[in-house]
C-alpha cells in the first residue's frame, strides 16, 4: 500500500512538473496586442496615416458641435444683425443673457477646437523624418494651418486677453502631457506669435492650389489670408497689408448676379473663395463626434431659417441692415442677404414673400419687430419650404471663411489704417463696384469717412457670414451698438434694441469674449474665469 | 457538488482514523439517513474510544469489535447529533434531524468549503429556497434586502434589467461589481441564472474570504452553487409553475388636455409673447395608455436520481413577464444538465447550464417629459398612425413617446452557454488534485427597426415642429451581435490532515488561466424599400459598420493555509499572484496577500454560559487587485471614426480619440475586518456582526481631463484613492427545534456604510448630461462621496416676484454666484436593511420580506422633464406655478427664457429616497397526507410582490439604480446599441423610471 502510494505520489509530482512547466512557459500569452486600430507607438509608417491623421484633424471643426452647428447657435448670432428669439437655454449666449452654466454653447466649440489642435499636434510632432519634402509639405502644411485657425477662433471667442489680466486660453503645441494636466492660460500676444508661426509655415509648405479629390484643402493663399487678418486685428497695419497685398490678382470677385455663389451650394471652391470648410449633405442627422459619418455634419441652416421653419425660435434681421443696403440702393447683394417686402422678394424656392412667409410675418409682428428675415445659410436656395428637409438632416453647404471680398475690404482697412487712405480706397471700390453691381465708388476721401465706408461695405458685403461680431468688437463699437443705448436705435436706422426680443444687452469688459466652460474649470482649477462671468 | 467533495473527504479522513481496531464480540450496521434519503458520509464514533466509520454512498456503515456497553454517536454536518448504545442489537437504523441552528452547515468559500463554527471571515449564505419567492427576470432581484452587506438597486421595473449590486458600498470608481462564480467559473453576472436551479449563494465579503480570488475579488464575491442529484435516489421529476400578472404600482397626476393648454398660454404670457395655442379638444392620457396590466409566468421541470456511482440533475424553465408599459417584456428560457461521476479515484463534476433572454426595452418612456395630453391616441392620415406635436397646439416641440415605443421593433436576445467540468483525482487520504475546465459563452443579439413614419405635417405647412424625432424619412435598422467567451483553466491540489485530534491543516494551491475574449460585429443602417423589410441586405444607405475584437488573458497562482487547534484557535493565511495582459509587462504582476484569524470563545473550558452557546471573534486583513474592464487600457490607439470631406466625398479621417496611461497598474483593496458570530438561548437566536474599513489605493479612475488634452473621452489612470467603512449585522431567531406546530424563523440584517468617499482624486468625475443641454448633476469630487449632487441650493419658495427659485448663498460672502454651488444630494444610503419572516403551521405556510432603504437622495430629473422642460405634458405640479396672482408658490413660472437659470441643477429637484417596503409575500399550503400515489409533494401557493412601498418619494418609485438610456447615453454609439453608462457615476439620477409593478400570481409545486 505504501508502495502504491509512492508511485502515484512520484506519478502526481510529474504530472505536476509538466503542468508547472507548461504555465511558465506560456507568460507569453500575456502579451495581447489591440488589433482594433491603428496603435499610438508606430504612428507615421505611412504617407497615407499621415493623411488620414491631418483630416482627423478637421473632423471637429466641421461637425455639429463647432462649425455644423453649435458656434452659430451661440456665439455667432451674437451680433447686431440677428435679434435672437429667447428659446430656453439656447439662445442665452447669442442674446448676451446666458453665463457659464449655461450648457453646450460654450463647452463644445472649445472642446472641439482643442480636438483639433491635438491631432494637429500629433502631425506635426510625430511624423518622422522619412519621407521627402514634396511628399510631407502638403499634408504638414495643413496641420499647421489648421492650428492657427483653431487658435484664431479660441482667441476671438475666449482668449483675447492680456498678459496679467484673468482669463484666456491655454496655449498647447506638444503632446498630452498626462502628468501636467492642469495647464495656465497664455497671454494673447503669446497666441498671436503662434498663429503667425504656424501660418508661416503653412504658407510655405502648402500648394497654391489644390486639384480633383483634394479641392478644398488649405492653400498657401488661404494661409496669407489667414495671416494677414491675424494681422488686422492685432493692429499691425503694416504687417496686414503688405501680408494682404500677395493676394491681389490671385483671386477676383464673382459678378453681382452670382453673388449668390458665395455661400449657396452651387460653385463652391470658386475664383472668390479664399478658405472654405467643407460640407457634404448627409441624410441623417446625427449628434457627436468622432462617430463615422458625422465629420461633416452641417445643419447651421436651423440658426439662419425663419422662425417658423427653425426648431429653435431662429431670430430677425435688425432693420439697421435693412436701411444701410437701402440708403446705398444695393439691390443685389441685399436680395440675396435678406428677405423682407422689397419688390420682388422670395422666400424657398423662389415662392413670393408675402405667401411663403406669412407665417413668419405673423410671428414677427406678433413680436413686435420688423419681418426680415435671412438669406444666407438659410437653405431658401435649396428649393421649396416643402422640399427643403434640413431640419432633421443636413445640408452638404459649404461655409466661406475667407472670401477674396473680405481680402480686398481688410487690405483697404489696413492701408487706411496706415494713412494710405488713397491706396485703400480702390479696394474698397473694387468690392463695392463687383461687376453688375450697379453701386457708385465712394464717396469717402478722407481716413475717418473712409472707415466709415469700409465698416458698412464689410457689414453689406459678409452679413451673416460670422464677421460681424469679431468686426465690432475689434473696432471697439460693440458696446455702442448693442450696449444699453444701440446707436441703431439714437440714429434712428431701428426703433428698437438689437437684442431686444430678449432684454440682451452687450455689457462692455464682458461680453467681447465667452465665458470658459464651466465643467472645464472643474476639470481644471488652474484656470481662470474671462472678466465679467465671475 | 462540493457539498459531496466535503462528504468524500470526511469519509477519507476517517476511514484513516478508523483502522486500527481491537477484536472484539458484537458487529453493529446499518443505515443512516434523514428524513427522506440515505446520508453518506456520516460521522461515526464509538464514544471514548478511537473507534469509528462512516456511511458509504448508501448510508450503510458497519462496525465490528463492539461491547454492549459501548454508545454510537453519529453526527453530520447540518444534523443533530445521535447517541445510541449498543446493548444486543446488531442493527441500528439511524434517522438524523435536521438541525436549522447549526453551526455546523457547509458553506462555500473559495476552492473548498467550511461551515459557520471554523470560518474565519465574513461570508453570508442565502439558500436557494429562499430565493424563488421573489417572481424575477433577473435573480439578482431576490438578494435584495435578504443579507447584510449587499445592496441591490433595481433598475425601475424594467422586467429583466440589471440591477446595481454593491457589496458594502462602492469599492471602485471604474467597476464595483462583486465578482460572480457559478459552479467554480468566473461569470459576468447571474442574470440569465434559472433561480430554481441554485442551491445555496455565499457572498464573500471581507478581503479573507475573497482573497483566493485576487483580482476582480475587491468588490466581493458571489458564489453560486447550482443543484446537483444525490447519489443513490430514485428518480424524482418536479414541476413547478408561477401564473399571475404585473399590475401597476403607482400612478402620477398629470393636468390634462385643456389644463395644458392654459399651462402653454400661461407660459407665453410669462415670456412676454403674444403667441398662444387654443385647447384642440383633445384629453388623451398617455399614463394610462402607456401601462397596462401584464402576464407574468414561470414554468419549470426538473429531473434528479442517482445511482452508486453516477447522479443527475437536469432542468427546463420557461419564463415571461409581458411588463406593464408599452413596448417591454422580458422572456428566459434556460436548460440545465449537471451530473457527476465516481470512477474509481477520479472524480467527475459536470455543470451545463443554456440561457435565452429576450428583452425588450421600451427606449422613450423616460425621454423628456411625457407626451403632451392634447395629442391624440392616434391619427390616422399619418404614416405610422400616431399622432404628434404641432406648434399651433403643443407649443415649441416635443415627441410622442407612445408612438415611438410602439413603432420601435427592438429585441435584445442573450443566449448564454455555460458549462464546466471539474475532474478530481484522489492521490491519497490527504492530496486531492483537481483541473477545472469551464467556459462561459454569451452572445448577445441586438436588433432595432423603426419603419417610416410622419406624425407631423412640418415638411409641408411649415410647421416648426423639431422632426428629428417626428419624422422618420428612411426605415432605420441595427443588426448588433456582441459574443463575449471566458475560458477558465484551473488545476488545484488540496491537502486535507488532522494531526494528533486537535490540529486540523487545509492546503489548497492553484493556478488559474482566465481567457476573455470579446467579438463584435454589426452594422447600422437605412431605407429597405418596405417597412416589412427588416434585414439587413435589404438595407440602401449603410451608415456604420461596428465591430471590435479583444482578448485579455489572466495567469494566477494561489495558495491557502488553514490551521486550526482544537476548533478553538483558526487562522488562515492566502496569497495569490496574479498577472494580467490588461497591464504592460513591468506592471503585470500584483502580489496579494490576506490573513484572518477566529477564537471560538464559547469553545474554551472556562465557558459556562448558559444564555451564549457559541461566541466567536473574527479579524482578517487583506489585499486585493483590480484592474479595468477595458482590454488594452494602456495601449494607445488611433480610431478612423474621425472622417472629413475634400472635393466632394468623404475621406478617411484617423484620430486618437482616447488617452491612455502606459503605466496603468493594478487598483490595491485594503480590507480590514472585525466581526463576531454567536448563538444564543439554545441556539435559537443567531448574531452575526462585522465592522469593515476598505482604503483602495491606485485606484483606477477615469479621469476627465481637461478638454485641452484634446480629447472628450475620460482617460483611464490610477489616480486617486477611495475609503469606505461600515457596519452590519445579521439576526436570526428560529424556534423550528421547539415542539409547537408553528415554527417559525424571523431575521434581520441592517447594512450602515457609514463613510463613502473618494480622496484625493486628481479632478472632478462628471456623471452623465441629464438633458438635451448636458447638464450634469452626479460628480465625484475629492473628500466627497462618490457621486453625489452638486447644484445650487434653492429657498422653498420662489421668488414671488419672478416666480424663480431663489438661489441661497450657501457661503455666506453676500454674493450669489457660481461659489455657491454645492452638494445637494448623496445617493449613498446611510444604511440599508431587510427583515424576512418565515412561518410554518401544519401544512401551511407563510414568508414576508420587506427591505429598505435609508438617508438617500434622489436627483428626480422626471419632475425637472414634467414640469420645468420646454415640451411636452407636465405634472399638476404646474397647476400651482407661479404667476404673477399667484405668487406664494415653490413651483417656479412656466417659461422658456432659459436665463431664469430654474433648469438648472438644484435642490428643487432632490427627495429623499428613504423607502420601507414589503417586497413579496407568499402563502402556502403543502398537501402532506394526500393519498395520491403519483404525486410525493404538492404545494400551492399565493404570492403578491411589492405589496407596499413607505416613502415619500414623489415618482413611481425610490428603487431607481443608475441612469442608462433616455438621455444619458443618446450621444453614444447607434439606435439599439447605446454605451452603457458608468452606473457608479449615475447612481439615483431617476431619468428613466420605469415604473415598478405589483404583482400577483399562484404557485404550484409537485413532486413526482
Amino acid at each position: 500500500m505504501k508502495k502504491t502510494n509512492n508511485i502515484k505520489l512520484i506519478a502526481f509530482f510529474g504530472i505536476l512538473a509538466v503542468l508547472a512547466s507548461v504555465v511558465s512557459c506560456s507568460e507569453s500569452i500575456l502579451d495581447q496586442k489591440n488589433n482594433n486600430a491603428v496603435s499610438t507607438g508606430n504612428f507615421g509608417s505611412s504617407l497615407n496615416q499621415i493623411e488620414s491623421a491631418v483630416n482627423g484633424a478637421f473632423h471637429p471643426i466641421t461637425g455639429t458641435f463647432f462649425w455644423g452647428r453649435i458656434v452659430h447657435t451661440g456665439a455667432m448670432l451674437r451680433s447686431d444683425e440677428f435679434n435672437v428669439v429667447p428659446f430656453d437655454n439656447n439662445t442665452t449666449m447669442s442674446t448676451l443673457t446666458g453665463g457659464p452654466g449655461n450648457g453646450r454653447w460654450a463647452l463644445e466649440p472649445w472642446q472641439e477646437l482643442y480636438k483639433s489642435i491635438s491631432r494637429c499636434n500629433n502631425a506635426i510632432i510625430n511624423t518622422p523624418d522619412t519621407f521627402t519634402p514634396d511628399e510631407i509639405n502638403p499634408l504638414l502644411g495643413q496641420a499647421y494651418f489648421l492650428r492657427a485657425f483653431n487658435y484664431w477662433y479660441l482667441l476671438n471667442l475666449y482668449g483675447n486677453v492680456p498678459a496679467g489680466a484673468n482669463g484666456g486660453i491655454p496655449l498647447i503645441t506638444s503632446l498630452p502631457d498626462l502628468d501636467n494636466l492642469l495647464v495656465e492660460q497664455t497671454a494673447a500676444d503669446a497666441i498671436w506669435a503662434q498663429i503667425i508661426a504656424d501660418l508661416e509655415m503653412a504658407e510655405k509648405m502648402l500648394p497654391p492650389s489644390w486639384t480633383g479629390e483634394n479641392i478644398g484643402r488649405p492653400t498657401s493663399g488661404a494661409a496669407t489670408a489667414l495671416k494677414g487678418k491675424s494681422y488686422l486685428y492685432m493692429e499691425e497695419w503694416k504687417m496686414a497689408h503688405e501680408t494682404l497685398d500677395d493676394l491681389v490678382g490671385k483671386y477676383s470677385l464673382l459678378p453681382a448676379n452670382q453673388f449668390a455663389d458665395n455661400f449657396g451650394t452651387t460653385n463652391e471652391n470658386n475664383s472668390e473663395s479664399v478658405f472654405e470648410l467643407q460640407y457634404l449633405g448627409v441624410a441623417n442627422f446625427v449628434w457627436g463626434t468622432d462617430i463615422p459619418g458625422t465629420g461633416t455634419m452641417g445643419n447651421f441652416h436651423i440658426d439662419y431659417a425663419p422662425p417658423s421653419k427653425s426648431p429653435d425660435k431662429s431670430h430677425f434681421i435688425n432693420p439697421w441692415l435693412k436701411k444701410l443696403y437701402e440708403d446705398n440702393g444695393d439691390t443685389a447683394r441685399r436680395n440675396e442677404t435678406l428677405a423682407y417686402n422689397y419688390a420682388g422678394a422670395t422666400g424657398y424656392g423662389g415662392a413670393p414673400f408675402n405667401v411663403d412667409m406669412a407665417e413668419d410675418i405673423t410671428i414677427a409682428n406678433d413680436a413686435g419687430v420688423e419681418p426680415i428675415f435671412s438669406k444666407k445659410y438659410s437653405g431658401m436656395d435649396l428649393g421649396t419650404r416643402g422640399e427643403v428637409d434640413f431640419l432633421g438632416t443636413n445640408v452638404g453647404n459649404n461655409w466661406r471663411i475667407i472670401r477674396y471680398a473680405d481680402v480686398l475690404l481688410m487690405l483697404a482697412e489696413a492701408l487706411n489704417e496706415d494713412n494710405q487712405t488713397g491706396m485703400a480706397i480702390p479696394y474698397l471700390n473694387e468690392v463695392r463696384q463687383r461687376p453688375g453691381s450697379g453701386l457708385a465708388a465712394t464717396a469717402a476721401i478722407s481716413k475717418d469717412d473712409v472707415k466709415q465706408a469700409i465698416i458698412e461695405e464689410r457689414a453689406m458685403e459678409l452679413a451673416g457670414e460670422g464677421h460681424r461680431f469679431f468686426d465690432l468688437v475689434r473696432w471697439g463699437l460693440a458696446d455702442d451698438y448693442m450696449g444699453a443705448t444701440s446707436l441703431h436705435v439714437t440714429n434712428g436706422s431701428q426703433t428698437n434694441h438689437p437684442k431686444s426680443l430678449a432684454n440682451g444687452v452687450f455689457e462692455s469688459g464682458k461680453h467681447e469674449l465667452v465665458w470658459i466652460p464651466n465643467s472645464e474649470r472643474d476639470a481644471n482649477p488652474n484656470l481662470k474665469q474671462n472678466p465679467g462671468y465671475n | 457538488m462540493k457539498k459531496n467533495v466535503l462528504r468524500l473527504l470526511i469519509c477519507l479522513v476517517l476511514s484513516l482514523s478508523g483502522i486500527s481496531a481491537i477484536a472484539q464480540t458484537i458487529t453493529v450496521s446499518g443505515t443512516v439517513s434523514d428524513s427522506q434519503f440515505p446520508l453518506p458520509g456520516v460521522n461515526i464514533v464509538v464514544k471514548n474510544t478511537a473507534k469509528g466509520a462512516t456511511t458509504d454512498f448508501d448510508g450503510n456503515y458497519s462496525l465490528s469489535d463492539l461491547s454492549a456497553s459501548d454508545i454510537i454517536i453519529f453526527s453530520y454536518v447540518g444534523y443533530k447529533a445521535q447517541e445510541i448504545s449498543v446493548g444486543n442489537k446488531t442493527t441500528i437504523n439511524v434517522t438524523l434531524i435536521e438541525d436549522a441552528a447549526s453551526l455546523d452547515e457547509v458553506i462555500i468559500v473559495g476552492y473548498g468549503t467550511t461551515n459557520k463554527r471554523d470560518a474565519t471571515s465574513a461570508i453570508s449564505t442565502v439558500k436557494g429556497k429562499d430565493i424563488v419567492n421573489t417572481v424575477a427576470g433577473n435573480p439578482t432581484n431576490a438578494l435584495q434586502g435578504k443579507l447584510s452587506g449587499i445592496q441591490v438597486e433595481a433598475p425601475g421595473g424594467q422586467p429583466g434589467g440589471s440591477p446595481n449590486v454593491f457589496i458594502r458600498g462602492v469599492n471602485s470608481l471604474s467597476n464595483a461589481n462583486p465578482l460572480y462564480i457559478v459552479d467554480g467559473l468566473f461569470v459576468e453576472n447571474m442574470d440569465y441564472v434559472n433561480p430554481n436551479d441554485i442551491e445555496d449563494i455565499s457572498v464573500l465579503k471581507d478581503a479573507a474570504a475573497a482573497a483566493i480570488y485576487g483580482s476582480r475579488a475587491a468588490n466581493g464575491v458571489i458564489l453560486i452553487r447550482t443543484n446537483h442529484g444525490k447519489k443513490n435516489r430514485d428518480f424524482e421529476l418536479t414541476f413547478t409553475s408561477r401564473v399571475g400578472f404585473d399590475t401597476p404600482s403607482n400612478t402620477l397626476d398629470f393636468i390634462d388636455g385643456e389644463q395644458y393648454a392654459g399651462y402653454l398660454n400661461q407660459r407665453f404670457s410669462n415670456d412676454g409673447s403674444t403667441e398662444s395655442v387654443v385647447w384642440n379638444g383633445v384629453n388623451t392620457d398617455w399614463q394610462d395608455e402607456s401601462l397596462k396590466s401584464g402576464v407574468v409566468e414561470d414554468y419549470g421541470l426538473s429531473i434528479s436520481g442517482g445511482g452508486e456511482n453516477s447522479s443527475y440533475f437536469a432542468s427546463l424553465n420557461y419564463f415571461n413577464q409581458d411588463g406593464i408599459l408599452v413596448g417591454s417584456g422580458f422572456k428566459r428560457l434556460n436548460a440545465r444538465f449537471n451530473s457527476q461521476h465516481q470512477i474509481k479515484k477520479f472524480k467527475l463534476t459536470h455543470s451545463l447550464g443554456l440561457a435565452e433572454g429576450k428583452l425588450q426595452n421600451n427606449n422613450w418612456y423616460g425621454f423628456d417629459a411625457v407626451t403632451a395630453p392634447t395629442i391624440a391616441l392616434s391619427n390616422s392620415n399619418f404614416e405610422g398612425g400616431f399622432d404628434g406635436p404641432t406648434s399651433t397646439i403643443h407649443g415649441p416641440g416635443g415627441l410622442n413617446q407612445f408612438a415611438l415605443a410602439s413603432l420601435e421593433d427592438n429585441l435584445e436576445t442573450t443566449r448564454t452557454l455555460f458549462t464546466s467540468l471539474k475532474l478530481d483525482y484522489e492521490i491519497n487520504e490527504e492530496l486531492t488534485a483537481s483541473v477545472n475546465l469551464g467556459l462561459d459563452d454569451r452572445t448577445r443579439k441586438s436588433y432595432q427597426f423603426t419603419p417610416t413614419f410622419l406624425m407631423t405635417n412640418s415638411v409641408e405647412s411649415g410647421n416648426s415642429i423639431d422632426p428629428l424625432r417626428n419624422y422618420n424619412e428612411l426605415n432605420d435598422l441595427t443588426n448588433f451581435t456582441s459574443n463575449r467567451t471566458n475560458l477558465l483553466f484551473e488545476p488545484t491540489i488540496s491537502y486535507n490532515k488532522t494531526f494528533g485530534d486537535k490540529h486540523k491543516v487545509n492546503a489548497v494551491l492553484g493556478h488559474t488561466r482566465f481567457i476573455e475574449t470579446v467579438k463584435e460585429h454589426g452594422l447600422y443602417g437605412e431605407g429597405t424599400i418596405d417597412n416589412l423589410v427588416r434585414v439587413q441586405n435589404g438595407l440602401t444607405v449603410l451608415n456604420q459598420a461596428l465591430g471590435t475584437n479583444a482578448k485579455a488573458v489572466l495567469l494566477s497562482y494561489f495558495g491557502r493555509l488553514n490551521y486550526s487547534y482544537d476548533s478553538k484557535y483558526l487562522f488562515s493565511a492566502t496569497v495569490r499572484r496574479d498577472a494580467s495582459s490588461r497591464f504592460k509587462e513591468e506592471n503585470r504582476v500584483g502580489y496579494f496577500p490576506a490573513f484572518s484569524g477566529a477564537w471560538n470563545i464559547s469553545s474554551e473550558e472556562f465557558w459556562n454560559s448558559e444564555k451564549i452557546n457559541f461566541l466567536k471573534l473574527r479579524l482578517s486583513y487583506g489585499e486585493l487587485g483590480s484592474y479595468s474592464n477595458d482590454f488594452y487600457p494602456y495601449q494607445g490607439v488611433f480610431g478612423n471614426a474621425s472622417g472629413a470631406s475634400f472635393g466632394g466625398g468623404n475621406v478617411n479621417g484617423i484620430a486618437q480619440t482616447t488617452l491612455v496611461d502606459p503605466d496603468l497598474a493594478w487598483e490595491t483593496t485594503k480590507t480590514f475586518d472585525i466581526g463576531f458570530d454567536a448563538s444564543l438561548f439554545d441556539n435559537t437566536v443567531k448574531i452575526t456582526a462585522d465592522y469593515y474599513s476598505k482604503n483602495v489605493e491606485d485606484a483606477i479612475v477615469p479621469i476627465n481631463g481637461p478638454s485641452t488634452l484634446g480629447v472628450s473621452n475620460q482617460i483611464i489612470r490610477n489616480a486617486g484613492s477611495l475609503v469606505n467603512n461600515g457596519f452590519e449585522f445579521d439576526i436570526s431567531y428560529n424556534n423550528k427545534s421547539s415542539d409547537s406546530d408553528f415554527k417559525y424563523t424571523v431575521g434581520t440584517n441592517f447594512s450602515f456604510n457609514l463613510k463613502n468617499e473618494a480622496k484625493d482624486i486628481p479632478a472632478a468625475i462628471q456623471g452623465p448630461g441629464i438633458d438635451e443641454d448636458l447638464r450634469v448633476v452626479n460628480e465625484t469630487r475629492a473628500n466627497a462621496p462618490v457621486g453625489a449632487f452638486y447644484g445650487w441650493v434653492v429657498e422653498d419658495k420662489v421668488d414671488p416676484a419672478t416666480g424663480n427659485l431663489v438661489r441661497v448663498d450657501t457661503n455666506n460672502d453676500n454674493v450669489i454666484d457660481e461659489r455657491d454651488i454645492t452638494q445637494i444630494g448623496d445617493p449613498t444610503p446611510d444604511f440599508t436593511y431587510g427583515l424576512n419572516f418565515n412561518g410554518a403551521y401544519k401544512n401551511l405556510d407563510i414568508s414576508l420580506a420587506f427591505n429598505g432603504v435609508q438617508g438617500n437622495e434622489i436627483y428626480n430629473v422626471g419632475r425637472y422633464y414634467n414640469i420645468l422642460w420646454q415640451d411636452g405634458g407636465k405634472l399638476s405640479d404646474v397647476l400651482d406655478a407661479w404667476t404673477p396672482t399667484n405668487t406664494d408658490t415653490n413651483i417656479p413660472a412656466a417659461s422658456l427664457d432659459g436665463s431664469r437659470g430654474n433648469s438648472d441643477p438644484s435642490s428643487f429637484f432632490v427627495e429623499d429616497g428613504s423607502y420601507f417596503r414589503l417586497k413579496n409575500i407568499e402563502i402556502g399550503y403543502n398537501f402532506k397526507d394526500m393519498n395520491l400515489k403519483m404525486i410525493k409533494d404538492l404545494r400551492v401557493s399565493f404570492n403578491v410582490q411589492n405589496v407596499f412601498v413607505i416613502t415619500n418619494y414623489s415618482g413611481y418609485d425610490p428603487d431607481v439604480a443608475s441612469a442608462n438610456g433616455g438621455r444619458a447615453n443618446i450621444n453614444s454609439g447607434v439606435p439599439g446599441v447605446r454605451n452603457t453608462v458608468n452606473p457608479l457615476l449615475s447612481r439615483g439620477l431617476d431619468l428613466r423610471a420605469y415604473p415598478n409593478a405589483r404583482t400577483f400570481t399562484l404557485g404550484v409545486k409537485a413532486t413526482f
